[in-house]
């Protein structure tokens, strides 16, 4: 009888704790749940300013799906690393505050920049916790919310898979004199950690000779090497975007893209709660959302690899677990920039 | 002699106006490049600095990259006269069959924003894929290109085609102020044709000539786009690359002002030198009595004139326009978009899906509106001020007002950050800042458009008005203006159409609201999206070809270049 009472009481507490929890937090989409409270601060501030990393379409589509469901307006300002760079650090000087969140690649940006400076505050979201470690800031400041990997995005009706280059080192083979393209580090900054990583790995003989291939050189981010290989202009893309060769390769387009064996450059993309911002509260709300499963589950839609374990994968596209990654942690800014002026000596620029 | 001092400029009013003209003037430009040379001194923590020099003058690859920007802008400069003279004569003075045709295209290549080009002209002569270098191998079979655009002179070319429409529009617009008498002259006395054109004409527009080449080696000096594409891929890096490359981690703001800031030294020369080459009353070409331009007939010279006129508008605009079309158009590039290749598919996108497109479209249009017409009210009363000497130091007000023509502009956008968004003026996430950063950066086309007509209108005309009482206002407003029309309206055109595809300022000053049609189109170049950068850069060429067209009914015959 007094087994029963004890069971009673702890299955009214549980009861009674479930409730509260049910009570403080509101569902927003299936799968998706903030704090109630939270959220109606959030809405209370109306809007959220989000300078996005996205293309301006996947930017959009998320903007307005947050929208719909958070009565949140979303403010996103398309911009690639240097604009933001530029723009936060005039915003700042000048004593602005227009942003709540920012989006970019560039690990050392975020390392040595925003945190020594104090433009981030400190923010964990639900999702967040679920990430492996390399993908977080340990203190909390910036997390990964969506990453690019990099393999040999090549064009197929040139080059046959088994032909194809299989590791990087395949490509100082002569048979590839003029057939590569990549980008610039100066010009790139996820390329910039591609360059710091294989110098590590293969010491800048590996550029050196590189070079002897008369590698094309392209200005921008790496996705500059897209049009290049599928116009047929070069063959063999070092540090293409998976995501764009397979989304093209779906479409027809004679392309595809190889993992090199000695493992694959992931340029992660973080996003950051932005200190003073105007909105505060909704940059919260729209931050829990860009690390949630469901989020993700759309971005990863369009074959871009993300951190959530929880997000779907097309059919079509190797999942984050199953590739050997290569990263570059951010606290490697003084490598990252000795391998710019290096690359340059080598390169120009 | 200074016959206007005292006199034209005399009364109160136009006294006012000159002095207030001036103030916006240094206003508009000392200020955002007071804090350019500001941050070119400054040590990131507020401290005063020579670092930023040093830095700049003791890396080699910065000393390559100046001599690779002099090497461009010269050839760019002297190839800008060489095509745009005999082009503007043809079209303004002969009877060479399509003019008006030749001209539209002319100025259509202005219109077209030059990643634009420099995309096209990959398709078109990449080395290995280029269409025309695939047509070659397979009619020749040749191993090798005919023609690399990936190479200093591809670089070049390239830039040429879209700087020498500057160089066209100043000088179109002096050939239209000759007076006929001149040549008439010259005819009666037994010239032929070509010796008249040699002997009288050419000389005549001399200074427009001379100015189509500052303008056109200042525009070179500081482009971005050309360089861009096709540079570092060719691995020839100039002034404008390697500045970019600052604002990337780590970003160096204060080695790329220090940098850009040599380039206005640069101008003060060239200005100088232009001045001095000129001197000023002999140019003066329209007077009281001009009668009009006679059409000169070319013969059957008028055919290769026109072949000519044909192949320069065609790579500059018409290429560009029909390759822009098929690589939007076609499922596989390479083959002609029909039948089972058409695809309207990234027309629908960039239409429908592109939120930035719509919006961008609108606030460009008005932007390019507002900064056109207040440009040329204020650069055609600066013009005048300095032509005529109305006040004292009037000398600087040129080069002042040419200045912002030589900061590449992404280095400018952000002195005018810096300027705008601290008190006592705060812009920043409005309109009004890039309505205030365009007419600053396209003040000087304005300017010198108006100058360059001032010069050749003689100032008896304006001493006869204030003989008769009239006021320094009446005078410029009575009888300057309407002799000059044709060097304002040339300007506004310019201003209008640079507003409209100006980037590198817009991109560090728009917000969400606040999205032009350029910050569009590079935004799909960025993300490696050449299609739909296609399709949006081929309905950009329709709005304005609408645009044109509309100058031509509300206009009339003054139109830019047209023979009145």
């Amino acid at each position: 009888m007094f087994k029963v009472k004890m069971l009673g009481a702890v299955a009214a507490t549980l009861l009674w704790t479930g409730a509260a929890v049910a009570q403080a937090t509101v569902e927003l989409e299936p799968g998706f749940s903030v704090d109630k409270e939270l959220l109606a601060k959030a809405q209370k501030e109306g809007k959220v300013s989000y300078w996005c990393s996205l293309t301006e379409p996947e930017c959009a589509q998320a903007a307005k799906r947050f929208e719909e469901f958070s009565k949140i307006k979303v403010e996103f300002v398309r911009l690639s690393t240097g604009g933001i760079l530029t723009r936060i650090t005039k915003e700042r000087s000048a004593n602005i505050h227009s942003v709540d969140i920012i989006s970019h690649g560039d690990p050392p940006v975020w390392e040595t920049i925003y945190k020594p400076k104090k433009w981030l505050v400190q923010y964990v979201a639900e999702g967040v916790k679920t990430y492996a470690k390399e993908y977080k800031d340990p203190e909390g400041f910036y997390a990964a919310h969506w990453m690019i990997a990099n393999g040999f995005g090549y064009n197929t009706s040139q080059v046959s898979a088994a032909d194809a280059p299989k590791k990087y080192t395949d490509l100082l083979d002569p048979r590839w004199k003029g057939k590569i393209a990549m980008p610039h580090p100066k010009h790139s900054g996820g390329f910039n950690e591609a360059v710091t990583i294989l110098s590590k790995m293969f010491g800048w003989e590996f550029f050196q000779k590189l070079n002897a291939n008369q590698p094309l050189v392209t200005i921008g981010s790496q996705f500059n090497l897209k049009p290049i290989i599928v116009n047929g202009e070069r063959q063999v893309a070092l540090h293409g975007a998976d995501a764009l060769f397979l989304t093209e390769a779906k479409q027809g387009k004679p392309v595809g893209i190889i993992y090199p064996e000695e493992g694959t450059v992931i340029n992660q993309i973080f996003a950051g709660l932005v200190a003073d911002g105007p909105s505060p509260n909704a940059g919260k709300v729209l931050m829990e959302w860009l690390h949630s499963a469901s989020y993700q589950t759309t971005v990863a839609a369009s074959y871009w690899l993300v951190p959530h374990p929880d997000a779907k994968y097309p059919a079509d596209r190797v999942p984050l677990k199953d590739l050997k990654i290569l990263t570059l942690p951010g606290t490697e800014a003084q490598s990252a920039t000795e391998a710019r002026e290096k690359f340059s000596d080598i390169f120009g620029g | 002699m200074t016959p206007l001092t005292g006199r034209a400029g005399g009364d109160f009013a136009a006294q006012a106006s000159w002095w207030l003209a001036v103030v916006l003037l240094a206003l508009l430009i000392a200020w955002p490049i007071g804090w350019l040379v500001l941050m070119s001194f400054e040590d990131g923590q507020g401290g005063f600095t020579l670092a930023n020099y040093i830095r700049a003058a003791s890396a080699q690859r910065y000393w390559d990259a100046a001599v690779n920007s002099l090497i461009l802008s010269t050839s760019v400069g002297v190839l800008s006269v060489l095509v745009a003279t005999p082009l503007a004569w043809a079209i303004a003075r002969t009877n060479m069959p399509g003019r008006r045709f030749i001209q539209v295209m002319a100025l259509a290549s202005l219109i077209t924003p030059g990643f634009l080009t420099a995309v096209a002209w990959i398709l078109l002569a990449g080395p290995n894929a280029g269409l025309l270098n695939q047509l070659f191998r397979s009619v020749t079979g040749l191993e090798g290109p005919l023609f690399n655009i990936l190479s200093m002179q591809g670089m070049i070319f390239v830039t040429l085609l879209e700087c020498f429409p500057f160089a066209f529009i100043i000088i179109s617009s002096a050939l239209q102020n000759i007076s006929a008498e001149l040549e008439d002259a010259a005819n009666i006395s037994g010239a032929s044709t070509a010796r008249t054109m040699w002997v009288i004409t050419l000389p005549l527009v001399r200074p427009a000539i001379l100015a189509g080449f500052v303008l056109a080696f200042l525009e070179a000096l500081v482009l971005f786009s050309s360089p861009a594409i096709i540079g570092v891929p060719a691995r020839t890096y100039v002034l404008t690359t390697q500045i970019w490359a600052l604002f990337q981690f780590p970003p160096q703001l204060g080695v790329a002002s220090a940098l850009s800031l040599p380039l206005l030294l640069v101008t003060m020369a060239l200005l100088f030198v232009q001045r001095r080459l000129l001197g000023r009353r002999g140019y003066v070409t329209v007077t009281g009595k001009a009668s009009a331009a006679r059409v000169i007939d070319l013969g059957w010279g008028r055919w290769p004139m026109f072949v000519f006129c044909l192949l320069v508008v065609i790579a500059s605009a018409g290429l560009t326009y029909v390759v822009l079309f098929s690589y939007a158009a076609s499922k596989v590039w390479g083959q002609l978009p029909i039948g089972a290749n058409f695809t309207f598919e990234n027309f629908r996108l960039v239409l429908f899906d592109l939120d930035s497109a719509q919006k961008g479209l609108k606030n460009s249009l008005i932007l390019a509106l507002g900064a056109a017409t207040v440009a040329v009210v204020l650069g055609g009363i600066l013009a005048y001020v300095s032509e005529r000497r109305l006040l004292r130091g009037a000398w600087a007000v040129g080069f002042l007002a040419m200045a912002p023509m030589v900061i590449p502009g992404i280095v400018f956008a952000v002195g005018l950050f810096s300027a705008y968004t601290r008190p006592p003026l705060i812009l920043y996430g409005t309109l009004w800042i890039l309505f205030v950063a365009y007419l600053t950066k396209f003040l000087p086309l304005a300017y010198m458009n108006s100058a360059t007509a001032i010069k050749s209108v003689s100032p008896d005309l304006e001493e006869a008005a204030r003989i008769s009482g009239a006021g320094g206002l009446t005078t410029f407003g009575r009888i300057t203006v309407p002799l000059v029309k044709q060097g304002l309206l040339s300007g506004w055109f310019l201003v209008f159409i640079y507003s409209l595809r100006e980037l590198s300022s817009s991109i560090l000053l728009f917000t969400n609201n606040t999205v032009v049609a350029s910050v569009a189109v590079y935004d799909l170049y960025e993300t490696g999206a050449w299609p739909q950068l296609s399709a949006l850069g081929f309905i950009l060429l329709l709005i304005n070809t609408v645009v044109v067209a509309v100058g031509y009914v509300v206009l009339g015959k003054s139109f830019v270049g047209e023979r009145p």
